[in-house]
C-alpha cells in the first residue's frame, strides 16, 4: 500500500519517478548494525574517522530497527543468537537489505561447530555477502556501494519490497 | 595416561613418569593433615606447577584445609576433563586451580568422578567463582553440583539437548544448528520460504541443483 | 568423483533431523526458540497490584559492549532484581581444540578477545612452550612484549572510549579509534593483517618484523601521550562524568577476591595481582614497571586504573625498544618449533623437520598426560590456559579460563538497587568482550 502500488508500467514519468525514489534510498542508507563479534571492530571502524561511511551518505546509524533500513550482519551468529536476529530482522520495515559481512555470517567462516549458523542466508535472505575475516572497511565500503547499485537498478512495482 | 593409575593406597607419591623424583615435600602437602594425606592418589608435578589427584567427595575436604588452613583465597578456575575412551581411573575428572596470594603460588586439585556418579559436591560457599565455574562445567559436561543454589545451563540454549564437551559428542553437531525457518518477504510481510533444499554444510553448499545442471552441460563433449 | 553433494560419501551430519515444518513464521517465531524472556515487555505475573515491570537489556543493544543480555526487574527507574544471561556467541573453541593440532588452534585464538588479538596469541604460545619446556630467544620476547603493550594500549584506550561513549561523550571513542589506526598500521607491518593477527607459532613468531619498525613505534610512543592528555583533559574534571561514575558499581577487596576478578577491575578494587610482575613470562622482569591499585573500586576507579596502566604500557614499550636485543627470533629446537622460511629453504634439516612438523603430520607432540595451567596478563584480567595432552599432536583438552566471564558474574549483583542509567555505567565500565566470556 505505499508508492510502489501507485507507480506501474514503464511510461516516461514513472521511470523519473523510479529514478528519484531509487536515488533517494540509495544515498541515505540507515545502517542497522547487528555486530556480534569481531567484524564488529572492523564496522566500528568503517564508521568512525578514517574510513568514514558517512561520505556515502550512511551516516544515521540507527541501533532500532525500526528506524533503519541496511542490516550488516557482523560476527558469528550462534543457535541462541539467530531467532534474536530473525525477530531484527522481522522488525524492520520495508525497503531493507542486508549484508552479511565477513566469514562467519556469510558461511560459518572458521567455525564449522555445533552451535555457529552455518551462513545466516539459509535463514533471512542476504543481499550481498563480504568475504573477509574480518573484511577490511574498504570491502564493507565496497558491500555499501554495491548496494546502492542494487538499488539503482530496482524498480518500483517489481514487488520486491512489499505492496 | 600412565600417571593416572597409581595406587590409591599410598598418599602424596610422586608419579612415575616425572623424570626425575623431587628430593623434599611440596610444602602444601606437608602442611596437610594425614586424614587427607590419606585421600591423595598422587601428586603430579610438571614444569614447576603441583597437581592433587583425589577422588571425588575427597576434593571437598581437601579444599576446604586448603581455603582455610593454608590460605588458597584465590580460586581462579574449575572445569572438568572427559576422558572417555581412555584407560583411566574415572571417567571425569574435576579441575580446580588456586592460587596464593602471599607467595603467588598455583596449585590445582583434580578430583576423579565416575560417570554413575550422581552429584559431586559444589564450593560456592568457599569462593564466590565457582558460582559460575561449576554452571559452566555442568554445561558442557551434564556433572551436577550439589549446593550451588543456581544450576542452570550458561552458555547453551537451556533446552539444548546435549552436553556439547562430551567426546562421544560430534563437533558438528545432531543437526540443532538448522532448526529455523526461512523467513522470506513477500506482499509486504513475511512468510516462510523454502528453505534450501541441499544439506548445508561448509564446501557442499555451493553445489546448488542449478550449478550441477550447468557443469554438467558444460562438460557435455560439443556437438552432442 | 560425483558432483550431487547427496552423494558424498561424506556422513550427513544432519541426518535424521526434520527440516521445519511449513508453518507461519508468526506461530513458529513466537513460540520461542530460546525459552525465556526473549520476548520485551511483560507485567510482572503474581497478582500484586504494584507497578514491577521485567524489561529485557540485549543481547543487541547500542550499550551492551557485544551480546551480553540482562533481565531486569523494574519498580519505576530503580532495578530490583536482575539477570544476566550469556551464551549468544558461544562457538565452541574448546571443542575445537580437540580437532585441530596446536599450531593450527592459534588462529583460533585471536577470535576471543578481538581487541587485542595480539595477548591471546601470546598467551597461548606461551602455554604451549611451557607445556613442552621449551623457551624462547630474547628477541622473540622482547618483540612479543612491544607488541603485546601495544596491544593493551589500544584495548585500554577503546574501554575508556566505548565507557565515555555510553555515557555521552562520543568524541572521545572517534579520537581513541584514530589511535587504534595507528596501532593497526603497526600491527599489519609486523602480521599482515590488522585485527585477527595470529602472530605467534609454538616457539617463537612467524618471522621477524620490518626494518622500520623502529621507526613506527617510536613516532606513535611519542606521540600518543597527547591523546592521553587530552582524553584527562575530556573527562578527569568533568562534572557529568564523575557523576554519572563516581559511586557507582562499588566492589570491595573481599568480593574481588572471592569472585576471581582480576586485571584492571580487581585492581580497581584493591587486588594487587598482575601476572607481568607476580610470575614474570616473555622477559618482563627486565622492566621497571609499576602495578597502579585503586581503594574505591567503583566505575572511576576503573577508569582512573585503565588510564595509569596506559602510562605504565608506555614506558614498558620504551625500555623493551631501546633495549631491543638482535638474534633470531624462533626457538631453536626445530623438533617442536617451525623453523623461519629462509631456514627452509636453504637448509636440509630445517626443511626435514618443517616436513615432519606440518606435512608429514606428526607435528607437536608433548608428553603423554602432562597438563599445565599457564596465565598471562591480558587487558581484560588473566588469561589462563589448562591443557592437557595426551601424546598425540592435537590436546586432549585445552580449557580457556576467561578474564570477562569470571569479571561478568559480579554484574548483576552490582546494578541491583540502582537505576537503569547507573547499569550502563557499570557495564561500560567493565569492558566485557563477548568474544571471550562465550569463547
Amino acid at each position: 500500500m505505499g508508492l510502489e502500488s501507485l507507480i506501474s508500467g514503464e511510461g516516461f514519468l514513472t521511470t523519473k519517478i523510479n529514478d528519484l525514489v531509487n536515488w533517494a534510498r540509495k544515498s541515505a542508507l540507515w545502517p542497522m548494525p547487528f555486530g556480534t563479534a569481531c567484524c564488529a571492530i572492523e564496522m566500528m571502524a568503517t564508521f568512525s574517522g578514517r574510513y568514514d561511511i558517512s561520505r556515502f551518505g550512511a551516516e544515521v546509524v540507527r541501533f532500532s530497527p525500526r528506524q533503519s533500513d541496511l542490516l550488516i550482519v557482523s560476527g558469528r551468529i550462534s543457535i541462541k543468537m539467530m531467532p534474536v536476529l530473525q525477530k531484527i530482522y522481522r522488525q524492520m520495515p520495508e525497503p531493507k537489505w542486508v549484508i552479511s559481512m565477513g566469514a562467519c555470517a556469510s558461511c560459518g567462516g572458521v567455525f564449522d561447530t555445533y552451535t555457529l549458523v552455518q551462513g545466516v542466508d539459509q535463514f533471512i535472505p542476504v543481499d550481498v555477502y563480504v568475504p573477509g575475516c574480518p573484511p577490511r572497511p574498504e570491502s564493507l565500503l565496497d558491500a555499501v556501494f554495491e548496494i546502492q547499485q542494487i538499488i539503482e537498478g530496482e524498480k518500483l512495482d517489481s514487488g520486491k519490497h512489499g505492496s | 595416561m600412565t600417571d593416572e593409575r597409581p595406587d590409591p593406597a599410598d598418599g602424596a607419591e610422586e608419579a612415575p613418569s616425572t623424570p626425575e623424583p623431587a628430593p623434599a615435600q611440596h610444602p602444601v602437602s606437608a602442611a596437610l593433615t594425614p586424614a587427607l594425606s590419606s585421600t591423595i592418589l598422587a601428586t603430579l608435578e610438571h614444569q614447576g606447577q603441583t597437581a592433587f589427584v583425589v577422588r571425588s567427595p575427597d576434593q571437598r575436604a581437601l579444599l576446604e584445609h586448603l581455603r582455610f588452613e593454608q590460605n588458597f583465597e584465590y580460586l581462579k578456575d574449575v572445569t572438568a576433563i572427559d576422558f572417555l575412551g581412555r584407560d583411566t581411573v574415572e571417567r571425569f575428572q574435576l579441575v580446580y586451580v588456586l592460587h596464593r596470594l602471599t607467595d603467588h603460588l598455583t596449585i590445582r586439585v583434580h578430583a576423579w568422578l565416575s560417570e554413575e556418579a550422581d552429584e559431586a559436591p559444589s564450593v560456592v560457599d568457599l569462593w564466590d567463582l565457582a558460582r559460575w565455574g561449576e554452571r559452566e562445567t555442568h554445561d558442557m559436561f551434564g556433572i551436577v553440583f550439589d549446593g550451588n543454589p543456581d544450576l542452570r545451563r550458561l552458555l547453551m540454549p537451556e533446552d539444548y539437548p546435549a552436553f556439547p564437551l562430551l567426546k562421544d559428542y560430534p563437533l558438528k553437531g545432531r543437526g540443532e544448528r538448522r532448526q529455523f525457518p526461512y523467513l522470506q518477504p513477500r506482499g509486504g510481510e513475511m512468510v516462510e520460504g523454502t528453505p534450501p533444499p541441499y544439506p548445508v554444510t561448509i564446501g557442499r553448499g555451493m553445489h546448488t541443483p542449478d550449478y550441477i545442471e550447468e557443469v554438467r552441460r558444460e562438460s557435455r563433449p560439443k556437438g552432442e | 568423483m560425483s558432483l550431487d553433494p547427496r552423494a558424498s560419501e561424506a556422513p550427513d551430519v544432519n541426518a535424521g533431523t526434520p527440516l521445519p515444518t511449513a508453518a507461519t513464521i508468526e506461530r513458529e517465531l513466537d513460540a520461542g526458540r530460546s525459552k525465556g524472556h526473549l520476548d520485551t515487555v511483560f507485567e510482572v505475573q503474581d497478582g500484586s497490584d504494584d507497578q514491577r515491570l521485567v524489561m529485557n537489556f540485549g543481547p543487541q543493544h547500542p550499550a551492551t559492549h557485544g551480546t551480553l543480555r540482562s533481565i531486569f526487574t523494574l519498580e519505576g527507574e530503580t532495578i530490583t532484581e536482575a539477570d544476566v544471561e550469556i551464551g549468544y556467541l558461544h562457538t565452541g573453541f574448546e571443542k575445537l581444540a580437540e580437532n585441530m593440532t596446536y599450531q593450527q588452534w592459534v588462529t583460533v585464538t585471536d577470535r576471543m578477545n578481538y581487541l587485542s588479538a595480539i595477548n591471546n596469541n601470546v598467551g597461548y604460545a606461551i602455554a604451549v612452550e611451557e607445556l613442552l619446556g621449551i623457551e624462547v630467544p630474547p628477541r622473540c620476547q622482547a618483540l612479543r612484549v612491544i607488541l603485546c603493550e601495544l596491544s593493551r594500549i589500544a584495548d585500554h584506550v577503546l574501554c575508556v572510549g566505548l565507557q565515555a561513549m555510553d555515557l555521552g561523550a562520543f568524541s572521545v571513542m572517534l579520537w581513541s579509534f584514530e589511535k587504534r589506526e595507528v596501532v593497526y598500521d603497526i600491527i599489519e607491518a609486523v602480521c599482515g593483517a590488522r585485527l585477527t593477527t595470529s602472530w605467534t607459532r609454538v616457539g617463537g613468531i612467524i618471522r621477524d618484523v620490518p626494518p622500520n619498525f623502529s621507526d613506527l613505534v617510536w613516532s606513535f610512543v611519542n606521540d600518543f601521550p597527547k591523546l592521553h592528555a587530552e582524553i584527562h583533559y575530556m573527562l578527569s574534571s568533568n562534572r557529568i562524568f564523575k557523576d554519572r561514575v563516581q559511586g557507582v558499581g562499588v566492589v570491595d577487596r573481599e568480593s574481588a577476591l572471592s569472585w576471581g576478578l582480576s586485571g584492571p577491575i580487581g585492581r580497581a578494587s584493591g587486588l594487587e595481582l598482575d601476572v607481568r610482575r607476580d610470575k614474570p613470562y616473555s622477559g618482563y622482569d627486565k622492566y621497571e614497571f609499576e602495578v597502579p591499585v585503586q581503594d574505591t573500586g567503583d566505575s572511576w576507579a576503573r577508569y582512573q586504573q585503565r588510564m595509569a596502566e596506559i602510562e605504565q604500557s608506555i614506558s614498558i614499550v620504551r625500555q623493551a625498544l631501546s633495549t631491543l636485543p638482535d638474534g633470531p627470533v624462533v626457538h631453536e629446537d626445530f623438533k617442536t618449533s617451525l623453523p623461519t622460511k629462509d631456514a627452509v629453504y636453504n637448509d636440509m634439516e630445517s626443511l626435514i623437520h618443517h616436513f615432519k612438523l606440518v606435512m608429514l603430520g606428526h607435528g607437536i607432540r608433548p608428553e603423554e598426560g602432562a597438563a599445565i595451567y599457564s596465565c598471562t596478563e591480558v587487558p581484560c584480567g588473566e588469561l589462563g590456559f589448562f591443557i592437557q595432552s595426551d601424546g598425540t599432536d592435537t590436546p586432549w583438552r585445552i580449557r580457556i579460563r576467561p578474564p570477562s566471564l569470571f569479571n561478568y558474574a559480579i554484574f548483576p549483583r552490582l546494578v541491583e538497587g540502582g537505576m537503569i542509567s547507573d547499569a550502563v555505567a557499570v557495564l561500560s565500565s567493565f569492558h566485557v568482550i563477548a568474544g571471550e566470556l562465550d569463547r
